[in-house]
């Protein structure tokens, strides 16, 4: 239905109180704050919860998105930071009780114990989750979201040499990790 | 193979090498099988992630979004705004009492310096003695 109109209508009615064009933008980017959220966190209930916070976090800042930034990289910027937060917090909540961080536990120790099931999906979401953060993140805002190098530097804050060089260790790791599953 | 031109080849995938770097990766990728190899291995892994990303959450997210909103939103209407108002004077209410209620078992306390929970209450501590004698066990005798 809102198909056709540019983001900027959108978030004018949206500013305006029209629920609609809010739902509009929430079905236009779902993708890919989706694709953000759950590659940091893996298919789980906080997931969800974070990729609603996201929205509710655009919603609050309508009146003050002064579009300077592409509605997109907003919403991925909120995602990623939300996400970030939320690791940090299972692995104090972890570290709390049994001393060492969630990725360990929930994530099977190796990716390739899998490799007969052909769950492409859950394969790369377990051997993803077992980067750390910081290589996680640009892994899914270049692989996943498709972002440039630059424009992942400008999400992160970091420089852009630093986002290649966590590009390029975190694709070793994840060869290392797959290297049976896909042959790679 | 040398790291230099391994580290080329994940850096040619981003588009970051220059003019002299590129050649030199060509060079190698002509001569070396292996360094070939390489790159259609990290091509494999690259198009597994693309490929393997969940682009979704659970059904109905849209809906779950905008539930939340209204749920944030504050009330519109009268009646709306009638019962948060309640619910807030209550709150207060219930905050005050609780908070009398703290200070006075503190009070009580203090003042008998009895820890029990008659003692907290403010209520007298009977003997047994004083029950026993209690006009109620006069009338049983009397009934019998």
């Amino acid at each position: 239905m809102d198909d056709h109109l540019t983001d900027e209508k959108l978030i004018r009615q949206a500013r305006e109180g029209d629920d609609e064009a809010f739902r509009g933008l929430v079905r236009r980017y779902e993708s890919l704050v989706a694709g953000t959220v759950i590659g940091m966190l893996g298919q789980c209930p906080e997931a969800d919860d974070v990729g609603q916070e996201t929205f509710l976090r655009l919603y609050r800042s309508l009146k003050n998105f002064r579009g300077e930034s592409k509605l997109g990289t907003y919403l991925t910027r909120i995602a990623i930071n939300l996400s970030l937060n939320e690791l940090k917090r299972r692995k104090r909540r972890m570290g709390l009780f049994f001393g060492k961080p969630v990725e360990e536990i929930r994530g099977i120790a190796d990716p390739r114990a899998d490799a007969g099931t052909n769950e492409d999906k859950e394969v790369v979401h377990r051997a993803i989750g077992q980067l750390e953060a910081r290589f996680r993140s640009v892994i899914v805002l270049r692989l996943i979201d498709g972002y440039s190098t630059e424009e992942t530097s400008k999400i992160l804050k970091i420089p852009v040499g630093t986002v290649l060089s966590r590009l390029s260790r975190a694709q070793k790791k994840l060869k290392t990790l797959l290297t049976s599953y896909y042959g790679a | 193979m040398k790291k230099k031109i391994l580290e080329l080849l994940y850096l040619s995938f981003d588009g970051r090498l220059s003019d002299e770097e590129r050649r030199l990766l060509e060079d190698e990728l002509a001569r070396s099988p292996r360094l070939r190899e390489e790159k259609k291995r990290i091509e494999t892994l690259r198009g597994a992630i693309e490929r393997g990303a969940a682009r979704s959450f659970r059904p109905f997210f849209a809906e779950r979004v905008m539930h939340a909103i209204a749920a944030a939103r504050p009330a519109k209407n009268g009646l709306e705004r009638f019962a948060v108002s309640l619910q807030l004077a209550f709150r207060r209410v219930a905050l005050v009492g609780a908070t009398a209620i703290l200070l006075l078992t503190i009070f009580n306390i203090v003042r008998t310096g009895d820890l029990s929970v008659a003692g907290a209450l403010g209520m007298p501590q009977e003997t047994l003695v004083e029950v026993l004698e209690s006009p109620f066990d006069a009338t049983v005798e009397e009934l019998l």
